[in-house]
């Protein structure tokens, strides 16, 4: 590729009428074909089983290794005159921003470095927000789009995804805790109790693709921190579930009410299908978390080609006059649904109330409204029609 | 122009008139309003039924909407932060900064969203506000709000508990009528962010039509939005999305322009759950202990009596034997 086609990637939601056009862009498609691929690379795999890391893949690893030395070198600054984060994060920042480009140089191929103006601010911006000190999923999304920049460039080949997610992204993972640990950085726009975790989503779904065909391991079995502890090891699923309960105190029925939610599936492969969804829903059509996102040529906000006309009731895009109307029959995907400006409110209407791992119908809720309030006497809420 | 249009759609509707009261209008005034009975009920962690529910906050409209923006409030006065759904943790406070009414008190907003009781919380607070109204004021945060809510968490429980949305709605409009700032002695004013370039008296604060959705932007968006900050001279545009990020100058000059001492607020996490900012002209509370079941913070509450200020500070309550819930499967693993 010549040089001249790569650019400083740049912020492209500005606003909600912005979410569709990106909703059907190609970074969106290939975005999550990659996560796609990785994730069936992973499946059935331990984190721990033998692979074979290229000279490129050590490198890059001993790179991430250098920052983790960083982290140790810098000194925490005296906390009476802060509020929350401590703001020596903001020295370990300066100099990712420093040597960014020389870290990445030396790690990747010369015939790449033409790129490297496009790659390096999805790398800074991988670690968390300098000024907040805080970190959250659009960081983490910032460091797979950086890996997926790298497929595309050839850098990596469908043949290292394995190795992608269990050795460069499990790494990338010790890094950003060890940075969370230290600088007791903020988690950065979390829904709380109805997230799965505050900082990480990408390994709740690798590492559920990891246990898909476990003998001895169902969902439920996270709930045990025995059986956690001692297979930690093996799932990166199971491994953030760990540190969830080394950093979190309180009922884990309370503060991981998602996860404590998603026990009731009965198999990993529900569950790994099922984190496909939530992140689309819970991430990428968030707009708080999607309006930091970066463009550039490579994880590119072009329209995708292979992307049906968006439905009448959605959000109506700018209109494109080149773009012929498409008639192939695509599977219809619903209007982009995000934080800020709800235009249609998400309704959980159809949920479903897991007991002793049976399905009961929603009517139950009722059932479960009356249980709470035995002492209600006026006609049970209404249900949705 | 296309701001305006954009600004005309996405403004939600605060509600579309009467179409809420019509859908509910069975269950106003088929309730009698029984405030200790709903207290007791709230203080154990439960919500109430949907009548009495919706009771309550008709009740609390058409109340609320009969204040000003800015509500005066005499000393002596318990300051209180975020809270976010903890609802054992506030439980706490209470035994910290003393019961209604015995203690007078001031929360600055953000009750909902984050925590496991969101629901809870609020149902409790509107309950004091209702049979105390002389001894608790509520203001108006950001998270009180239908955009935040939806996301954050309020919108997902009161789906999940009452089995629809509805009152959320009702709680929604009552978010609408919350005051935004309360005047201490006429010397200390509370609100839940900080201050806007657009407000430069506390008369101009009150002539805001505050009864809306909390707008993406100008002062009533402002208020509930900016954050402090020692590295800033006077405005910088905040990285949250909304409001601004204001410098001890501004601060100062506001607080002369309008006679003022201190501007208190919170919004944003502090680990000891109070700080000072620009020489003790400013001061941020949080009531929030072990934020996200994560932080470690400590919560704090601020009391102010004539010149006395002083600073109480509590933590996270033990888990104790809480209910562990049934598991919900969300839509997506279905």
């Amino acid at each position: 590729m010549a040089s001249e086609s790569y650019k400083v990637p740049e912020k492209m939601i500005k606003n909600v009428f912005d979410l569709n056009p990106w909703y059907f862009s190609k970074a969106y498609e290939e975005y999550l074909a990659f996560l796609h691929r990785l994730n069936d690379s992973v499946v059935g795999v331990h984190t721990t089983a033998d692979m074979r890391c290229s000279d490129l893949v050590i490198d890059f690893i001993n790179m991430l290794d250098t920052l983790e030395k960083w982290i140790d070198e810098i000194p925490l600054e005296d906390t009476s005159e802060q509020r929350f984060g401590n703001k020596a994060y903001r020295r370990f920042y300066e100099r990712l921003c420093k040597e960014a480009t020389e870290l990445l140089s030396r790690v990747l191929p010369p015939n790449t470095h033409d790129a490297l103006i496009e790659l390096v601010p999805y790398f800074t911006e991988a670690f968390g927000n300098a000024t907040r000190i805080d970190y959250g999923s659009g960081h983490e999304a910032n460091f797979l789009i950086l890996l997926f920049c790298l497929q595309k460039t050839h850098v990596f080949t469908d043949n290292d995804n394995q190795v992608l997610v269990l050795r460069i992204f499990h790494k990338y993972l010790r890094v950003c805790r060890h940075l969370q640990m230290k600088f007791k950085m903020e988690p950065a726009g979390s829904r709380g109790v109805h997230a799965i975790d505050d900082f990480q989503f990408a390994p709740f779904i690798f590492g559920s693709a990891q246990l898909i065909g476990s003998k001895n391991l169902v969902p439920d079995s996270y709930l045990k921190e025995t059986v956690v502890e001692a297979n930690a090891h093996l799932s990166l699923f199971l491994d953030c579930v760990k540190f969830i309960n080394q950093t979190k105190t309180g009922p884990f029925h309370e503060h991981s009410n998602q996860l404590w939610n998603i026990s009731a599936v009965p198999h990993w492969k529900k569950v790994n299908s099922g984190m496909f969804k939530m992140y689309e829903g819970e991430v990428l059509k968030k707009f708080p978390v999607v309006q930091h996102m970066m463009f550039g040529s490579l994880f590119s906000f072009d329209r995708s080609e292979t992307m049906k006309e968006s439905t009448e009731d959605s959000i109506p895009a700018p209109h494109d006059p080149s773009m012929p109307p498409i008639a192939c029959q695509m599977p219809q995907r619903a209007p982009a649904q995000h934080g800020m400006f709800a235009f249609q409110i998400p309704s959980v209407a159809n949920t479903s109330t897991v007991r002793s791992s049976s399905v009961v119908e929603s009517g139950d809720l009722r059932n479960l409204h009356k249980e709470k309030h035995p002492e209600e006497h006026c006609p049970p809420p209404m249900a949705e029609p | 122009m296309i701001d305006r249009v954009a600004e005309n759609i996405l403004r939600v509707s605060v509600c579309n008139e009467g179409e809420l009261e019509k859908s509910t209008s069975h269950l106003i005034g088929s309730r009698k309003i029984e405030p200790e009975q709903w207290i007791t009920w709230a203080s154990e962690c439960k919500y109430l039924p949907e009548s009495d529910a919706v009771a309550l906050c008709a009740t609390l409209i058409d109340r609320l909407s009969m204040e000003a923006n800015v509500v005066p409030v005499s000393s002596p006065v318990t300051i209180c932060g975020d809270i976010h759904g903890q609802f054992y943790d506030l439980l706490e406070l209470f035994k910290t900064g003393g019961t209604v009414p015995n203690t007078k008190y001031v929360f600055m907003g953000d009750y909902v969203d984050r925590g496991h009781y969101s629901l809870e919380t609020v149902t409790l607070l509107f309950c004091l506000l209702l049979k105390y109204p002389n001894h608790i004021t509520l203001l108006r945060g950001n998270h009180e709000s239908r955009r935040i809510s939806n996301v954050y968490g309020f919108y997902d429980e009161c789906q999940n508990k009452y089995g629809h949305g509805n009152v959320h709605k009702w709680f929604c409009k009552v978010f609408d009528v919350l005051p935004i700032g309360a005047l201490i002695d006429d010397s200390v004013l509370c609100v839940h962010g900080g201050l806007s370039p657009d407000i430069r008296t506390i008369d101009s604060l009150m002539l805001l039509d505050r009864a809306q959705e909390v707008p993406n932007k100008g002062p009533l968006c402002d208020i509930m939005w900016s954050d402090p900050d020692d590295e800033v001279e006077d405005w910088v545009i905040s990285q949250r999305g909304a409001g601004f990020v204001f410098g001890a100058r501004v601060t100062e000059e506001f607080l002369m322009n309008n006679n003022l001492s201190l501007l208190c607020r919170s919004h944003q996490l502090v680990d000891e759950g109070f700080k000072y900012m620009f020489g003790e002209k400013l001061a941020t509370v949080w009531s929030a202990p072990n934020y996200c079941y994560r932080c470690g913070n400590a919560a704090a509450v601020f009391e102010i009596d004539g010149n006395k200020r002083s600073t109480k500070y509590f933590n996270a309550v033990p888990d104790g034997n809480r209910e562990k819930p049934d598991r919900v499967v969300a839509p997506y693993f279905l």
